[in-house]
């Protein structure tokens, strides 16, 4: 009789383990916190520790995160997957129509932040288009400013006697086999970028440029970061479309790299949003203030990323990260110091259907020839 | 583990002596709602969605689509062409170390025997990560060949169909040696012996005699091959090959913008799995019919070679092996190796990755080793008494059981994955979250996938277990419980003990149905790895691939010890 | 062609399977290996195969060395234990197999088999796979894949081991038969006594891996050399004792046995002294009043008597001893009951003395 009140016991402490997040209560925030998220672990990482220091000294919680790391897509089409209710509570990264899609089904929840860091947000940057980077009506909020550029090894490029400063570099015949990037539907980066190739040029010569940059791709990875990964490697030469901090993120592991920011290349302000119906709410809001505040900026402009207050520059001790990042995009400290060209127009790139007409484009014409197209 | 299985046998035996008796009908029940609830429900489900539109009407437009799109098509044609072409390699390359290891004597052959196990351990994505640290248009060999040798530009191992076929090749002979070593040793000696005596010698003997003779074990290694490679999709993403099903299948899962696409995936999933279950259902037919399997175990001597052949076969497996290895030199490098490019080896070394990794290992090798021993006890539970009822009973439906074990065999791990997640997304009468929301959905489906092992090791020894030692327990007054508990389980219990060991190996370094299925929270080391590579810390992925090598030779060794070299009998 | 097997020694790990061995194969001679199981006959057999290879001595084949010769380039045909037909051919393909491989046309293959199989009487069955023939047909086919081939000598393997006492008798006249047609040299292995003594012309008796005598069946019969020997063909009371007097160079023995002192016959290899075994065959002794004036007479009591039929075999006490005596059934008469005092005598003639060696004990053992 003891021994099955022993396994009943044991049974009912088991059950309890499983069910145990869904009916923790804590004073302030929860104590679990999970972000489903395309900002690769480079950054995320350091941010959700960071996170979980602040939180232990603002609140006396220890916090315990953890990240689903997803491309923009998946990660989007999982929280539709999760039809309200979610595993994850904050939804960090890619273009700010998605969030805008997510909100309009419901399944975002107003960020409660500080007014003051709210306000200290512009409402929008870049010319002659203007990119959003944060919702009027209060659903998502932009976190940093990030580039989507080039790269290369500068050693394999030098051997192969060619130079990148611009996108029409890219065609060089000398690179022929030797570009890496990921396909559009699977990368937002790569999208963005084959967006704003498709605006500067139109439709039709669009296509054909990125036929050209077909002919020269020898690979399309699976995923974005993918690309600095083997462009660092020395396996191809250069990367299309690479989210500036992803490159940077090497250079920190010890790699060599160099970043060319061309051409009204697109600069994402990495969009953050808490989801409706998230297992820890509480927790959600306070890591989106945590990236706001002056410390979660001055980790992330030491990432490879740039502040999305004009407030803030980057900067810091010679040698630091700061000043390698800074050295590393060629000088750049403050988004909000310079000129910001841009040609992406959210109302025409973010519709559903021209998604689909890209995406369905490319794998009709790029990635189904791609064999007959290199010939 | 011998208190569930003791459980649950008793019962099938009362339904076969009394007609009813309650224990039986509920143990017997309780495999079957097992199997019903968490291998036939998905499957089902998988053919229902794509069988059906999102409204949920009945409709074959999605297979019309399949079929009419060449892009899946060429998909399609290419993932048979690479599974055949990889029992093809994995053929020449496996039979020759079996016929070789188990035939004649040569300096080393007990290394060579103990070595060609070892490149099945390699957890996914490591294996096609360290070939191209070595053989990448960057790796090591081609950087000595243009540094050193003058060659204008790098020769292209790995990027294309061939740099799969060389990592499926590679990390899947051994599956292959295996089953020949087993079937090999089930057939007389003396069989070969009849043939050297009517004047058949060397490779004529061999394919004419000995070859055909073991094909019931050829036959299911060829399987088990083709199997692992039509639904491997990380290793073809690595080397930037997507116009095959399996790459297929997962980027259109995972993508969920694209709601046609995501259709498309799980309708290419479905036709994966009734591939799967062709190709089983031919093989089976095959088997059947030539089984020649005599329970002479008797030894046949090893020849000796003369000085030179000795010379070529030690040359031969031992290019091979170096082969087989260079994954792990490449993962051992890289995850040492700082800033290594363009130089043919590191020029700097660290711990840093390991120390990186360390932060998060701890949770991924407990979550790991506590998922891959719970499915074990799961094999135990569910596969003793299946193997049981079908060595010792006549119940009814057990013919049904083996066929869907069997069938757990051939299913593409991607396609189970698939399946699980469309089934289990809604939450289960009397439960607050979905079941793909609990971390027992990754125990249990890792204990679905290697439930045949269990099974099989199982009912092999009890084959070996003659009925005649039950028979006499029960004579002497031991009711069939006790008899089970003291005189079966005794006998079986090494060969059960080997086949769970196996499964908790392979569920170690299991991802291809468990990536889609991982609950945030409760990683496991080769979903960490997968995280790690994801997020583009390839050197922290390199670590932790590392560190899952170490603990799956450690495993290896285990069963060395419990169970000598001869281990064949689990993929038989 | 004749078989030489000079002074082989085969070696598995430290046991010694075969010691030193050393026989003569006449041309068209059946030559039966016998002994019991584990003796080293099988390993002679394989030697001569040419499936293992001596760790000494030598094997040839009408005076040609043929001991490196791996076993398909000898041209011998070998008959398994266990058939070794191959599963996955038909019957005519495993006969013609070998034919093929000497690549024999079509039309040569095909009369070949047929007449092997005419030879075996299993015309008919070409069609069909090993497994759908019964074991008796089965080893008809072996023999027949073995002849077909004309080797130059066959060799047997416990050929009978696996069938039914009925089929086994009538396989084993058709061996002898076909072996006398085709006067094929054969070599030829059984642990069955009865069985080699009716099929050979010649047998060596082997045991723990020494040859113990190499004879005829009527020679290893009557004039066993050694107490194994003699122990293992037929039946025979053994009785230890020692050697007490000799004359005529050993012809006439007297032993002092642990049944009391006897006369028999022996040979140059007894000496005075030495210990030694009697041999008698229940068939030689007599029992009862007509024992007459025979100079072995034994007091004993009857302790046991089995009827056969023919004869009755009375297991009678001498002294603890248990002797077997056959006494032929005159019909009728009654015999007798436990206990029943009688009087035990045979001849000298058939009264044989072999020197004790080391293999007493096992013979003793062996009677029991």
């Amino acid at each position: 009789m003891r021994k099955v009140f022993v396994i009943l016991a044991c049974f009912a402490f088991a059950l309890g383990a499983l069910f145990a997040p869904a009916f923790a209560q804590s004073p302030a925030i929860e104590n679990e916190l999970y972000l489903i998220t395309p900002v690769s672990k480079d950054v995320h990482d350091p941010m959700l520790k960071a996170f979980a220091a602040w939180a232990k000294k603002k609140y006396g919680v220890e916090v315990k995160t953890s990240a689903i790391p997803k491309g923009t897509p998946v990660a989007y089409g999982q929280i539709l997957e999760w039809k309200g209710r979610p595993q994850a509570d904050v939804f960090w990264g890619g273009e700010g129509t998605l969030f805008d899609n997510l909100a309009a089904e419901g399944l975002l929840e107003k960020v409660q932040i500080p007014k003051t860091l709210w306000e200290a947000i512009p409402a929008a940057i870049g010319k002659p288009v203007p990119l959003p980077l944060k919702d009027p009506k209060g659903f998502w909020v932009g976190t940093t400013l990030e580039p989507y550029g080039l790269i290369y090894q500068p050693k394999l490029l030098k051997r192969l006697g060619a130079e990148i400063r611009d996108w029409d570099d890219l065609l060089n015949p000398k690179l022929k086999g030797q570009i890496a990037q990921c396909t559009p539907d699977r990368s937002s980066s790569s999208h963005a970028s084959y967006e704003v190739i498709l605006q500067t040029y139109g439709w039709e010569k669009g296509w054909e440029w990125l036929k050209k940059l077909a002919a020269n791709t020898g690979i399309f990875t699976a995923r974005s970061r993918d690309v600095p990964n083997v462009v660092a490697k020395g396996e191809f030469a250069v990367g299309f479309a690479v989210p500036s901090y992803m490159a940077f993120a090497e250079v920190l592991a010890g790699y060599e790299l160099v970043f060319v920011y061309p051409k009204n290349a697109y600069v994402t302000p990495e969009p953050m949003a808490v989801l409706k119906g998230a297992p820890h709410p509480k927790a959600a809001h306070a890591f989106v203030e945590f990236c706001l505040t002056e410390e979660g900026q001055l980790l992330l402009s030491g990432l490879g990323v740039y502040p999305i207050t004009p407030g803030l520059k980057v900067q810091g001790a010679p040698g630091s990260n700061q000043e390698k990042a800074v050295a590393f995009t060629g000088g750049l400290r403050s988004f909000f110091e310079v000129e910001i060209g841009n040609v992406y127009d959210d109302k025409i790139a973010g519709e559903k259907k021209r998604i689909e007409e890209v995406n369905s484009y490319f794998r009709k014409e790029i990635a189904e020839k791609h064999k007959e197209i290199v010939k | 583990m011998s208190s569930a299985a003791a459980e649950t046998v008793p019962a099938g035996l009362g339904v076969r002596r009394l007609g009813l008796s309650l224990g039986g009908v509920l143990g017997y029940g309780a495999i079957w709602a097992f199997m019903a609830v968490f291998l036939i429900y998905p499957l089902l489900h998988l053919f229902y969605d794509a069988f059906t539109t999102e409204a949920g009407e009945l409709t074959l437009a999605n297979f019309r689509d399949f079929f009419t799109d060449r892009f899946y098509l060429r998909a399609l044609g290419n993932s048979i062409l690479l599974g055949l072409g990889t029992v093809v390699t994995t053929s020449l390359i496996g039979v020759t170390f079996a016929f070789l290891l188990l035939r004649y004597e040569f300096p080393g052959r007990r290394l060579f025997s103990y070595l060609s196990i070892v490149p099945m351990i390699m957890p996914p994505l490591v294996g096609v990560m360290g070939f191209v640290f070595i053989l990448g248009r960057a790796g090591t060999v081609n950087i000595l060949l243009m540094d050193y040798l003058g060659f204008p530009r790098p020769i292209n191992f790995m990027y294309g169909i061939q740099g799969i076929l060389i990592v499926e090749t590679l990390h899947l002979f051994p599956l292959m040696t295996l089953s020949i070593v087993d079937a090999m040793g089930k057939i007389s000696p003396s069989l070969d012996e009849a043939a050297e005596s009517v004047g058949a010698r060397g490779f004529r003997k061999f394919w004419d005699i000995t070859f055909p003779l073991t094909t019931p074990g050829y036959v299911s290694g060829a399987l088990l091959v083709f199997i692992w490679t039509f639904a491997d999709f990380a290793t073809p993403l690595v080397v930037g090959v997507d116009d095959l099903l399996a790459s297929q299948a997962y980027l259109n899962i995972v993508q969920f913008v694209d709601r046609r696409l995501f259709k498309m995936g799980i309708v290419i999933s479905a036709i994966m799995v009734l591939l799967a279950i062709l190709f089983l259902i031919v093989a089976k037919k095959y088997i059947a019919i030539k089984d020649y399997s005599s329970l002479s175990y008797s030894v046949i001597e090893r020849k000796t070679l003369c000085p030179l052949a000795k010379g070529g076969v030690v040359c031969f497996l031992g290019l091979i092996l170096i082969l087989a290895f260079i994954p792990y030199l490449g993962i051992a490098l890289d995850s040492f190796g700082k800033g290594w490019a363009l130089t043919p080896f590191p020029v700097q070394y660290t711990l840093q990755y390991f120390e990186r990794v360390a932060f998060e290992t701890p949770k991924f090798i407990v979550n790991s080793l506590l998922y891959a021993g719970i499915s074990v006890v799961i094999c135990i539970a569910i596969g003793v008494p299946i193997a049981w009822v079908g060595a010792r009973t006549r119940l009814p439906g057990r013919e049904v059981l083996d066929s869907l074990t069997t069938l757990i065999l051939a299913l593409p791990g991607t396609g189970i994955g698939i399946a699980y997640m469309r089934a289990f997304r809604e939450p289960l009468p009397g439960f607050e979250v979905a079941f793909i929301g609990l971390w027992v959905v990754i125990p249990v489906v890792l204990g679905v996938r290697r439930l045949p092992y269990t099974v099989r090791g199982t009912y092999a020894s009890l084959q070996i277990v003659h009925r005649s030692y039950e028979e006499a327990g029960e004579s002497v007054g031991a009711t069939r419980a006790r008899t089970f508990r003291d005189i079966t389980l005794p006998l079986i219990w090494k060969g059960v003990l080997v086949g769970s060991l196996y499964s908790f190996i392979l569920a170690l370094q299991e991802a291809s149905a468990t990536l889609l299925l991982v609950v945030p929270g409760h990683e496991m080391m080769t979903v960490g790895i997968f995280n790690f590579y994801i997020g583009g810390s390839v050197n922290e992925a390199a670590a932790l691939g590392f560190l899952l090598i170490l603990l799956g030779a450690a495993c290896l060794l285990i069963i060395n010890r419990l169970a000598g070299t001869r281990m064949g009998g689990v993929f038989g | 062609m004749n078989i030489d097997i000079e002074g082989i020694v085969k070696r598995f790990g430290k046991l010694e399977a075969v010691s030193d061995v050393t026989l003569h194969i006449g041309e068209g001679e059946l030559f039966t290996l016998l002994g019991p199981s584990g003796c080293g006959k099988t390993t002679i057999l394989r030697v001569v195969g040419g499936f293992h290879r001596p760790d000494r001595g030598r094997v040839l084949f009408g005076g040609r060395d043929v001991t490196a010769l791996p076993p398909y380039e000898r041209n011998i045909g070998m008959v398994f234990q266990n058939y070794a037909l191959w599963p996955h051919m038909r019957i005519f393909d495993n006969i013609a197999y070998g034919l093929r491989l000497r690549r024999f046309s079509a039309a040569e293959i095909r009369e070949k088999v047929d007449r092997a199989l005419h030879l075996v009487n299993l015309r008919g069955l070409e069609r069909r796979y090993p497994g759908e023939l019964s074991g008796g047909q089965q080893q008809r086919v072996a023999l027949a894949r073995a002849l077909v081939l004309n080797p130059h000598a066959l060799l047997l393997d416990e050929p009978l081991s696996n069938l039914d006492a009925k089929i086994r008798i009538q396989v084993r006249a058709e061996i002898r038969k076909l072996q006398k047609e085709l006067g094929i040299t054969t070599l030829y292995v059984t642990h069955d006594q009865e069985e080699a003594l009716t099929l050979s012309d010649r047998i060596a008796v082997l045991n723990h891996g020494r040859l113990q005598q190499v004879g005829t069946p009527h020679e290893l019969y009557e004039k066993p050399q050694t107490p194994f020997v003699a122990d293992f063909i037929g039946i025979n009371n053994l009785i230890p004792g020692k050697v007490t007097a000799l004359r005529d160079g050993g012809r006439g023995v007297r032993v002092e046995s642990v049944v009391g002192p006897l006369e028999g016959t022996g040979d140059e290899r007894l000496a005075p002294g030495a210990r030694c075994v009697v041999c008698v065959r229940p068939e030689s002794a007599r029992i009862g009043e007509e024992a007459g004036a025979a100079v072995n007479r034994l007091s004993a009591v009857v302790s046991f008597p089995s009827y056969i039929g023919n004869t009755v075999r009375y297991d009678v006490d001498v002294n603890g001893f248990l002797f077997k005596i056959d006494v032929q059934n005159p019909g009728g008469s009654r015999e007798l009951p436990p206990g029943s005092p009688v009087v035990v005598c045979f001849p000298t003639a058939a009264t044989l003395v072999l020197p004790a060696e080391g293999e007493t004990a096992a013979a003793v053992e062996g009677a029991e």
